[in-house]
């Protein structure tokens, strides 16, 4: 037997052997210090062993998870032999997610080898809905399209151009597509979504969204599951559990106990909709304890405007105004917060000294949540950010910094301009403030007879299946003279591509162009997405010009299509549209992905140019080979920032410190969105804000400050809003009719892709169903046990489902989530994801609707043997379908959370079963309309909208102001 | 000569779940075989899981102030403790790269500061409970798993030697006293490691109701004890007497280097109080 030196030696020997050879000693990423990862030096020939230790060699290729926002580096593993993908792990060169991914990321291979994925173009073969296709050439399917859009463009019809997009691939890419063809055509799914939250930020910031630094906080609050289920699923939690591993404080608001919820320090179950309340308590306790930053807040906040306005005629000083402040939250006691939320006082109490307790290291986030479930849902995340600006906790370590400052989007190599159209389809007179289109009032809005579309794209986007009143989607769709050709832009098949003209398949994760970039850490990155393939293909020296030529079938990607479309809409350049499609180095040749991002790497990206020369690429390279470049970290407070003498030649201040300046602004290479505040009345753009003497780079609000008070509400109609404050919710108790609960519906499962998991089998197999939690005390009267079958009855309709009992839902509340319940009608003989998917009966009789199930999904022969193993046959209820719509009158938030009733179900009631009448539903929205303040009686000067609010792709301003007399103005 | 640091490693590392880059490992090493993964479960899943928590700790049990301890000793070095920080692999992996940190430095001060944390980690973390872990795996476990235990024991009592490792250490210090007859935790104290001086695992037990001929029953190892207990105290507490016996002798034979002093001590107590309540059952059986 051989000595332990010996013995040692050995080993150390065969390591430096194996990685010699470019082999993997030790096993994947263990507990042995990462010893295995594969070092970068390697991703061109990675050798490792499988179960039969046969050896494989890879290419290690990134891209960018598509599967969620959170745009998570991906490495796909290319065998060398047979160029397909075999597995795809985390990047460890992405500086937001650190290697690390959710089971989404890794289940892109799923998506890419689904067998019921849509591999060509497909027509419409019967009517619309009736589920019958033939395949068609791409050629035929851009000649038909581009003529119809092109016919609405030169007939003056530009509105009836439509793009409806889910989850968004490259910032601001196909708004410049539209703004080319001079469309005011975006329309987002944002409204059903996140606006609400980002309607408190931007009031606060003129920047839309929170970025906070978990990693540094010592107390991080958040009104989101963000941990297992919020926006930033991964890059986020990892980096809350670098804090709670530093000792940190997590306190989470959620009325159902989430992953998240489980991980807390402080988890507390309020009342759904007096979040608001609980978060003024707080507030008040710090003010009437003296834990404010009161420097902070006499330096930045917009005291004296609130004054001026609201309090003339009395002395202007910092110190009235803290007396003031102290005044108008002194009624939000803890008492009062227990009153509205049903949390005991003691432990808001407790709540509020952790968080004094923070100073500027409170790191805070609402996204969707209690923004998203209730009237008033976007003074949840005012109030929530309140506390930051009260500790001084604003773009400091460890607290929340307004995302722009913590994203980077490269300018391109054309910017269209604006269009000079309005499109009030999507932009009514009866919502100006809303951050982002009605959406999901669109149905109503065409039956109205407000417009028509010539053409709409839904793009990654399933507004049947994902918006609330989904029937009433199928209805508008159905209708031809409604809706002239609708294009389904999708990888997978939906329940909205159903009823499309055309299903145009699109590239998953894997298979696509994107540059990303998102708020993750206080530092700004961008990520590319690629096809893996075609770049391993030109890794071994072949040049792709066309990404069809490597992705499976006939799929495309985005970016060479709407390039091909623009072409075809603008044949021989006469309409303006081409120029912005064309190449730059070949004029009147068409701009390629290669040109377009090269361009992009090498003039828009500071640093990247240089980081790649070092290594012998061009920025292209660079990009194609690792994935991801930090631009910078450690950004900090911005608004800080002294704005450059040269800047203030000839600058002047107005009455409270807005400095604005007629030097011309120069364009910089990042375009992040953020709000344009307005110039002066001589036309001098706001360039800073004078702190005590000092001009610095402030907000880009119109105040140049945080904006405690919102003139722009005061002026729009809303002036009992001008202050965060608490706005009782539509299911408040005191709205509720005796027996009835709120229902929560806007939670997640951490394992799911809205409708784009489709055929991820391992995901499927993770999480297939929604069940409706409730509470033993509300599920015990009813007589319903776990897995009973309960009927949930919304006011225009019901839908059955089994009950899981738990003690994880505040008494008096019940909660299903928004996945799962996919649904695929009878008789269609083509598509629909077989693993997700029951097969139902879908009739109409009037107005009244009703679905119900035939089968769940069973085992099934494909190319894959796996689906013959499929074991589960439950796939959850479509409850969407049955919500009517609730947009919030200010936001334009669709507020989720619905005043139900929940019965036994009864004989006739079938697992699945769902009753809809879009009579009610439409009643339902004209109520809804009702609370709304157009723009025609309260817009201060004739404009639609604060031209200084964000908005995707801002048309001129001449397209703001109010018809005289408008044609088809609100029919209210 | 100090052994090289990618010893501690691969040893880590085969106690993580089977992977077909183990097969390298296992032939550095000179092992016999392989570890399937139906071994691997026996052993580190069903028998002897590798946290240092179990052995140390109060009651047997994983985490707690022993798992603590360890994370506090990674918090020391300024290293994020990893989910598991207590368990083998990641400690191994870590006394492995404290020794490469101690090699490649060139600062007499600085590398006498690894050399310190490293003999910390063996004195403290490792010492106290590896070898009588390994001494219950080489008993229980086929040829793979049992010739990486008595690798795995001589490997760091080389180390404990080349250190001069000594001998007390804080999670021993801590412990509550040995099982004491009549208390009410008797059992439990019985299956927590540190307190016995014993390792008894569930293939221990199922042995002990062969060869004492009572019914095994199923459940967790406090509920099989108890139900063994209650069957025949006479029979079991003279097994369990047998047994501690046999654990003091392993804990004697320790190698030089390892301190068992701690572990010897509690075995003896525990096979007088074991060998009392033997004949005490005895007699009762006479009486009645
Ligand atoms: S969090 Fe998950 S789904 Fe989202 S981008 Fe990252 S890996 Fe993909």
């Amino acid at each position: 037997m051989p000595g332990l030196e010996e013995i040692a030696a050995r080993v150390s020997a065969a390591r430096q052997d194996t990685a010699a050879r470019g082999e993997t000693f030790y096993p994947g990423a263990s507990r042995v210090h990462l010893a295995a990862f594969p070092p970068k030096e390697r991703w061109d020939d990675w050798v490792e062993l499988d179960a039969r230790r046969r050896e494989h060699r890879s290419m290690l290729v990134p891209t960018t998870c598509f599967n969620c926002e959170s745009a998570c580096g991906l490495l796909a593993y290319v065998d060398r032999e047979t160029l397909t993908v075999r597995k795809f792990e985390g990047n460890p060169e992405h500086p937001g997610s650190r290697g690390r991914n959710c089971a989404k990321g890794p289940a892109t291979l799923n998506q890419v080898t689904d067998p019921d994925r849509i591999l060509a173009p497909l027509k419409r073969a019967g009517a619309r809905g009736e589920g019958r296709w033939t395949q068609v050439s791409w050629d035929e399917a851009l000649d038909d399209i581009a003529a119809r859009i092109r016919a609405a463009i030169t007939g003056g019809r530009p509105n009836e151009v439509m793009y409806h997009v889910g989850r968004p691939g490259e910032d601001g890419f196909t708004e410049r597509v539209l703004a080319s063809w001079g469309v005011d055509g975006h329309n987002s799914h944002t409204n059903v979504c996140s606006s609400g939250a980002r309607a408190g930020y931007h009031f606060w910031t003129g920047i839309d969204r929170p970025s906070p630094d978990h990693a540094g906080a010592d107390v991080i609050l958040l009104i989101s599951s963000h941990l297992e289920a919020g926006h930033y699923f991964n890059p986020h939690a990892q980096r809350v559990m670098d804090a709670k591993a530093r000792g940190a404080t997590l306190i989470v608001f959620d009325t159902r106990l989430s992953n998240t919820a489980t991980h807390a320090d402080h988890w507390i179950a309020p009342q759904p909709g007096s979040e608001a309340a609980i978060l003024l308590a707080i507030a008040r306790h710090l003010i009437a304890t003296g834990r404010h930053d009161r420097e902070f807040v006499r330096r930045w906040w917009n005291w004296r405007e609130y004054l001026a306005a609201e309090h003339p005629g009395e002395e202007a000083t910092f110190e009235r105004f803290e007396r003031i402040l102290g005044e108008l939250y002194a009624e939000y006691t803890f008492e009062f917060a227990a009153a509205e939320s049903g949390v005991a006082a003691s432990v808001i109490a407790r709540i509020a000294e952790a968080v004094a307790g923070a100073g500027t290291r409170l790191s805070t986030h609402n996204w969707r949540s209690a923004a998203a479930g209730n009237l008033g849902g976007w003074q949840v995340s005012r109030c929530l950010f309140l506390l930051n600006c009260l500790l001084g906790a604003v773009a400091t370590e460890g607290g929340t910094h307004p995302n722009a400052w913590n994203k980077f989007v490269p300018r391109p190599i054309h910017m269209p301009g604006h269009p000079t159209t309005w499109n009030e389809l999507t932009w009514p007179v009866e919502y100006p403030l809303a951050l982002n289109e009605l959406s999901f009032l669109l149905p109503h809005f065409l039956k109205e007879g407000r417009g028509r579309l010539e053409v709409y794209f839904s793009r990654v986007y399933n507004p049947v299946w994902t918006n609330p009143d989904g029937l009433s989607w199928v209805e508008a769709l159905t209708d031809t003279d409604l809706v002239g050709l609708h294009a389904a832009l999708t990888p997978t098949w939906n329940e909205t591509a159903y009823f499309a003209d055309y299903i145009l398949p699109m590239g998953v994760g894997s298979e696509r162009h994107d540059v990303h970039s998102y708020e993750q850490y206080d530092g700004q990155w961008i990520g590319f997405r690629q096809p893996v393939l075609r770049a391993a293909r030109a890794r071994l020296g072949e040049t792709v010009t066309d990404t069809r030529d490597v992705n499976p079938g006939q799929v495309w990607e985005e970016n060479e299509f709407w390039t091909e479309l623009s072409w075809r809409i603008d044949p021989d350049g006469s309409l303006g549209i081409r120029r912005h499609h064309e190449s730059a180095a070949r004029p009147g040749e068409k701009l390629t992905v290669d040109e377009y991002y090269g361009h992009m790497f090498e003039h828009s990206v500071p640093g990247l140019p240089e980081a790649a020369a070092a290594e012998g690429r061009t920025p292209l390279e660079y990009m194609r080979r690792y994935g991801a470049f930090e631009i910078r970290s450690g950004v900090g407070p911005v608004h800080e920032e002294e704005v450059p003498a040269g800047v203030l030649d000839g600058a002047v201040d107005d009455a409270f410190g807005r400095v604005y300046s007629p030097v011309p602004p120069v364009p910089g290479p990042n375009i992040v969105p953020v709000a344009t505040p307005e110039p002066d009345a001589e036309g001098r753009r706001p360039v800073g804000v004078r702190v005590d003497g000092v001009v610095r780079r402030g907000f880009p609000t119109p105040s140049g400050r945080l904006e405690f008070y919102s003139r722009t509400l005061a002026e729009w109609g809303w002036p009992e809003h001008a202050l965060p404050g608490y706005i009782r919710s539509h299911v408040h108790p005191s709205a509720l009719e005796p027996g009835q609960k709120v229902l929560i519906s806007t939670f997640r499962l951490p394992t799911q892709i809205h409708t784009r998991g489709a055929n991820a089998k391992w995901l499927n197999e993770l999480a297939h169903t929604n069940p409706l939690w409730i509470h033993p005390d509300d599920a015990a009267p009813l007589g319903v046990a776990m897995g009973d079958l309960v009927r949930v009855e919304t006011e225009i309709g019901h839908f059955v489902l089994k009950a899981w009992v738990t003690e994880g839902i505040r008494p008096g509340v019940v909660a299903c989530s928004h996945h799962m319940g996919r649904w695929k009608p009878a008789g269609h003989t083509d598509g629909g994801p077989r693993q997700v998917a029951a097969t139902v009966d879908l009739a109409k009789a009037g107005d009244r609707w009703s679905m119900h199930r035939r089968r769940g999904v069973e085992p099934y022969g494909s190319a894959d043997p796996d689906t013959r193993r499929i074991w589960w046959g439950d796939v959850g209820v479509h409850q969407n379908l049955t919500f009517p719509v609730q947009p919030d009158p200010i936001s334009g938030q669709h507020c989720w959370h619905q005043a139900v009733r929940v019965r036994p179900a009864g004989p006739g009631d079938a697992y699945g079963d769902i009753a809809v009448d879009t009579a009610k539903a439409h009643a339902a929205y004209r109520r809804w309309l009702a609370r709304t303040r157009d723009a025609t009686a309260h817009s201060p000067d004739g404009t639609r909208r604060p031209y200084w609010l964000m908005r995707p792709l801002k048309p001129s301003r001449d397209a703001y102001l109010l018809a005289e007399e408008p044609a088809d103005g609100p029919l209210t | 000569m100090a052994l090289s640091p990618e010893l501690f490693r691969a040893l880590g590392a085969l106690c993580e779940p089977p992977d077909p880059a183990h097969a390298r490992l296992t032939e550095a090493l000179g092992l016999p075989g392989g570890a399937d993964a139906e071994a691997h479960t026996a052993v580190f899943v069903l028998q002897l899981v590798p946290y240092a928590s179990v052995y140390l700790g109060p009651d047997g049990m994983l985490g707690g102030r022993a798992a603590e301890r360890i994370a506090g000793f990674w918090r020391a070095l300024r290293l994020r403790p990893p989910a598991e920080p207590d368990h083998l692999a990641a400690l191994l992996g870590l006394y492995a790269s404290l020794a490469e940190h101690e090699y490649a430095e060139a600062e007499p001060a600085r590398r006498l500061m690894w050399r310190h944390a490293r003999r910390t980690l063996l004195a403290e973390h490792l010492l106290t409970w590896v070898p009588p872990y390994a001494q219950a795996v080489a008993a229980t476990a086929p040829g793979f798993h049992a010739a990486w235990a008595r690798l795995l024991t001589g490997a760091l009592a080389a180390e404990a030697q080349e250190l001069a490792a000594p001998p007390s250490a804080a999670h021993l210090r801590d412990v509550p006293g040995p099982p004491r007859p009549g208390d009410e935790t008797f059992v439990r104290a019985l299956l927590a490691p540190a307190r016995s001086g014993l390792i008894l695992t569930r293939a221990d037990l199922a042995r002990g109701a062969r060869e004492t001929g009572l019914g095994p029953r199923a459940g967790e190892r406090a509920f099989v004890l108890r139900s063994l207990i209650d069957q025949d105290p006479a029979a079991a507490f003279g097994w369990l007497a047998a047994e501690a016996a046999g654990w003091r002798k392993r804990h004697d034979s320790a190698p030089p280097g390892v301190p068992a002093g701690h572990w010897a001590d509690r075995a003896e107590s525990t096979r007088r109080a074991l060998t009392d309540l033997h004949h005490a059952a005895m007699e009762m059986t006479h009486v009645s």
